[in-house]
């Protein structure tokens, strides 16, 4: 299978730039996301892979194909670029049955009746669906349209497989187990995926590398534990997962002193010095009782709020004047406490780049919604 | 990747180079094909208001002499005048009683509100000659209601041959028009506005007057302006009503002139160019209104159960009020154009029982050109109707699902004709015949009189498979692009399937327009290509009323059969 690069890809609409500046490379058998908040880019980006959308500049290229450069004017229409398509509609065409979805590429491409047969049947086995070959799109579950219009991108061997939000419109059950299906699916079929979403739970399950989008531009790319355990920007650190973002000055090598009361808190000490914000995830703070010895938990806060999530408690705890969100498995009661904050887990980013964070201040509640 | 291969990599690659040649080639051809059609018989008429002499002479310099011509025509401007007046006189009433009773069957718990729903729209589907036929039985000085009201009254306080009378006798047409506008308008209306009024203490008819008549203007506005452009164009009631009293209207005037007088062609240019630029002003005027509509939608998707006021003491005499107006207007001119069909005199003081005879009918199929006038008339409809489905399919193609580059720019083309004046496109086409030595032979065959009306009906096709082709998801066919189909491959596989019933509608639409349309066959018809209407026009100016009658009866026939068809089949419905 071939590497997809994008590279330097924009596109600008009538008063808006959709997408700018975006260069990544799918390698080989690779499951890549593109994950980012609604209007990012993510669909116009994979559209412009697909061939549906025109970009104005930049350049795709699939293995040794240019499919797209905007430089030597080269732009293969979709149906010349073999990619294998799922739309977030699925976009199953109703007027024809299961089998005959499945098979349509295949017709396309001149291969014999005995043989589309036998692959439409195969294809329908790997997405376990072949039972229900003559049935009509009408009669089919969300879940079984989904792997239907898996099993019609993958019936002629497309270069690349690319997934646009597929698991959006399945209930969240069903999503649970398809996020599971879906990554075996592809591992076994061994396709270049790029796969949309702006879940970023899908993403972080599911990826063997994910890129962070916000307002049509890449923000950070790497592994799932990587950009989760060291978030590049604040506002990645606040779309994946929750993180609590803390105003403050380095006033020492590893050492910050918040806003407010001037408590200090001890971070890493390669980082960005001056006004800079602290990012620490909720899971990453510990409470403590307000008798606790400082050198342990050097923060003093008060207990404001105290939410049940079902697994854990999520306490927002005031350290004067800059709220804390903290996850605790036991249970604290309103008042004054202590918190130990993990330095290893903390991260820094200069104040001046705190402008692009998705809600601020704001706690992204997202994982534990 | 052990089980990688269970998707085996043999399937042939698709073919490369010729990357969309043949798409290419069939976008730009039928964009080409429609800008050729639709303005191709605009440009001889305009070009001919500006030019000296006629058309086919050589040598022809440009002027503004005609126009000049034209402005010291008394006759023109009272042409002008008297069309202006028709328009008011046609557009007042047309949308207060269609808007009346749009809002009563839409918006209350008027009895009987289907049936009267069916009966309304009904007109639509009638030919215009032959209920102006209907009409001139019952209500012109002679017929049967005006002689019972001269009975009761001493005098008849109406007169047909007028342009009162000529108003009248549109509202036939124009009611249901707004009708059918000011409905689907009140659909598209949530009523929780109107129970909020209600809960508020409003009385029923409060609420209709200050809170569901403001939420209507747009509609109310464009229906106005319709009405204004028909009025302005409609050619062949102000010459059966208005020729033996001497009124002209703009396009009767048109058509005296160019048929009289062949010296003054280019003054008739000159005044049909300025017929055409106004009838544009106005369906520009009309978009823009609808367009602004927008504004005034309250509610996205379905609006919750439509409740209706309640009408309580005024019921009963609105129902009656409402079905006295059908009997007059929509009934009576029905019954009359068929006791004409079948009586040898339809008249007051005659018992129409003791005159029966089925003559009327034996002269249509035993006088050649008027059976022709049938089997003509059907044959522009079944193969019109078939060529403009599939070339609107196309061109629907084109517009709303390819990246051909000047898509944008047809349908605001394909929805034009409705500013043509049939005039217009007749005069149009006959030049276009005249002029272009190749489609000469066209002229005087009824392939030259199918191309004419379809121009003109493109709007009444076109809306019926645009909105069904929006609703398609394009993800469909993009889908389709991906899995390796072309695009001409993709609609023919994908998008015509799904659009089959949009398409069958369109023909049905197509179908009855062409078989009712006649005003630009007026400057085509010879012995040979006659259609229904020239012909019944003919037969009236004759004096031969029954035969008329009987082709009318004949129109209807035909136009409810296949209405009856395309509703049972497809669920096709009359629309604005
Ligand atoms: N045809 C268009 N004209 C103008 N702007 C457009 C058009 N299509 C998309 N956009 C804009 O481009 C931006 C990117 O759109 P895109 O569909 O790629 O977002 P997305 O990341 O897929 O979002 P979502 O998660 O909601 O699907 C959006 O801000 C959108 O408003
Ligand atoms: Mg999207």
């Amino acid at each position: 299978m071939p590497d997809i690069t994008v590279s330097a890809l924009g596109l600008d609409y009538a008063d808006k730039t959709a997408i700018d500046d975006v260069s990544f490379t799918a390698r080989d058998g690779e499951f890549l996301t593109l994950l980012g908040p609604s209007g990012c880019g993510k669909t116009t980006t994979l559209m412009s892979i697909a061939g549906l959308t025109n970009p104005s500049r930049g350049s795709i290229t699939c293995g040794a194909d240019v499919l797209f450069d905007s430089a030597r004017s080269v732009n293969r229409p979709p149906e010349k670029r073999n990619c294998g398509v799922v739309f977030q509609s699925y976009a199953i065409w109703p007027h024809m049955s299961v089998a005959e979805n499945v098979g349509y590429p295949l017709r396309l491409r001149k291969v014999r009746k005995p043989e589309i047969g036998s692959r439409v049947r195969e294809a329908l086995a790997m997405v376990g669906l072949d039972a229900l070959a003559d049935r009509y799109p009408h009669q089919l579950s969300g879940g079984q349209q989904q792997r239907v219009a898996l099993a019609r991108a993958v019936t002629y061997s497309p270069g690349v497989l690319l997934l646009d939000e597929p698991l959006s419109n399945l209930d969240a059950k069903l999503r649970e187990q398809a996020r599971g299906w879906l990554k075996e699916f592809q591992a076994s079929v061994g396709l270049t995926t790029v796969f949309v979403t702006h879940d970023q739970d899908e993403a972080l399950a599911m990826s063997d590398r994910v890129i962070v989008m916000n307002d049509g531009r890449i923000e950070q790319e790497g592994a799932p534990e990587d950009i989760y355990r060291r978030p590049a920007t604040p506002f990645v650190a606040s779309f994946l997962g929750s993180a609590n973002l803390l105003d403050g000055t380095v006033d020492a090598p590893g050492r910050v002193r918040l806003d407010g009361g001037g408590q200090t808190v001890a971070v890493p000490e390669d980082g960005p010095l001056g006004g800079v914000q602290v990012m620490v995830r909720p899971e990453d703070v510990e409470l403590m009782a307000p008798g606790a010895d400082p050198d342990v938990a050097p923060l003093r806060g008060a207990v404001t709020s105290r939410m049940f999530v079902g697994s854990s408690y999520r306490y927002v705890v005031d350290c004067d004047g800059q709220s804390v969100t903290v996850s605790a498995r036991e249970r604290w009661e309103p008042g004054p406490v202590r918190l130990r904050v993990d330095r290893e887990h903390c991260r820094l980013f200069p104040r001046d780049t705190a402008a692009g964070v998705a809600g601020s201040d704001r706690l992204e509640e997202s994982s534990y919604a | 990747m052990t089980s990688s291969t269970s998707v085996s990599p043999s399937v042939p690659a698709l073919r490369r180079g010729g990357e969309g040649g043949a798409d290419r080639l069939v976008q730009w051809g039928t964009w080409l094909l429609v800008i050729v059609l639709i303005f191709g018989p605009i440009v001889p008429v305009v070009y001919a208001g500006f030019v000296d002499r006629p058309l086919y002479e050589s040598g022809g310099i440009l002027t503004l002499g005609n126009f000049a011509a034209l402005a010291e025509d008394p006759a023109f401007w009272a042409a002008l005048r008297n069309t202006a007046l028709f328009a008011l006189f046609a557009a007042v009433p047309g949308v207060v009683i269609g808007a009346g009773l749009a809002v009563l069957v839409g918006r209350t718990d008027l009895p009987l509100r289907r049936a009267l729903s069916v009966v309304m729209v009904a007109p639509l589907l009638f030919p215009g000659l032959g209920v102006t036929l209907g009409w001139v039985t019952m209500y012109s000085p002679s017929g049967f209601v005006s002689s019972w009201a001269a009975g009761q009254l001493g005098s008849t306080p109406w007169n047909l041959y007028s342009i009162p009378g000529m108003a009248l006798v549109t509202l036939e047409k124009t009611v249901p028009l707004v009708y059918l506008m000011v409905r689907a308008r009140l659909s598209a209306l949530d009523t929780s506005i109107e129970s909020a009024a209600l809960t508020a203490g409003a009385g029923p008819a409060r609420v209709l007057w200050t809170v569901t008549l403001p939420m209507l203007r747009p509609a109310l506005l464009t229906a106005a302006i319709l009405i204004v452009m028909i009025a302005f164009e409609t050619l062949g009631l102000p010459l059966i009503l208005g020729g033996p009293v001497d009124i002209d209207t703009l396009s009767t005037y048109l058509y005296r002139t160019w048929t009289s007088d062949p010296e003054r062609q280019g003054t008739v240019s000159a005044a049909a160019s300025g017929l055409l630029l106004l009838v544009t002003l106005l369906l520009w005027l009309r978009t823009r209104v609808e367009g602004d509509g927008g504004r005034y939608t309250t509610a996205a998707g379905k609006p919750s159960a439509a409740r209706s006021l309640h009408l309580r003491a005024l019921r009963w005499p609105l129902v009656l009020l409402v079905w006295c107006y059908a009997l007059v207007a929509i009934v009576l001119p029905v019954v009359g154009l068929v006791m004409t069909s079948i009586t040898n005199i339809f008249a007051p003081g005659v018992s129409p029982w003791s005159m029966l005879t089925s003559r009327h009918f034996e002269t249509v199929f035993s006088n050649a050109a008027l059976l022709r006038s049938i089997t003509n008339s059907l044959l522009i409809g079944v193969v019109g109707a078939v060529l403009a489905t599939a070339g609107l399919t196309l061109a629907a193609l084109v517009a709303h699902r390819s990246r051909f580059r000047l898509r944008a720019s047809l349908p605001p083309v394909l929805f034009y004709p409705r500013a043509l004046p049939g005039i217009v496109v007749g005069v149009g086409t006959f030049w276009v015949f005249v002029l272009v030595a190749p489609l000469e032979p066209l002229r005087t065959t009824v392939w030259g009189i199918m191309l004419a009306f379809i121009v003109r009906n493109t709007a009444v096709g076109y809306a019926a498979i645009h909105s069904s082709l929006l609703a398609i998801s394009t993800e469909l066919d993009a889908a389709a692009r991906t899995s390796g189909a072309s695009w001409l491959r993709t609609c023919r596989d994908i998008v015509v399937p799904m659009l089959r019933p949009a398409l069958a509608g369109c023909f049905i639409l197509m179908f009855v327009s062409l078989l009712n349309d006649y005003d630009p066959a007026v400057f085509l018809v010879t012995t040979g290509n006659e259609v229904l209407g020239v012909t019944m026009l003919k037969q009236w100016a004759a004096g031969f009323t029954g035969p008329v009658a009987a082709l009318g009866v004949i129109q209807i026939a035909i136009t409810a059969l296949a209405v009856s068809i395309g509703r049972l089949a497809w669920g096709v419905r009359p629309r604005a």
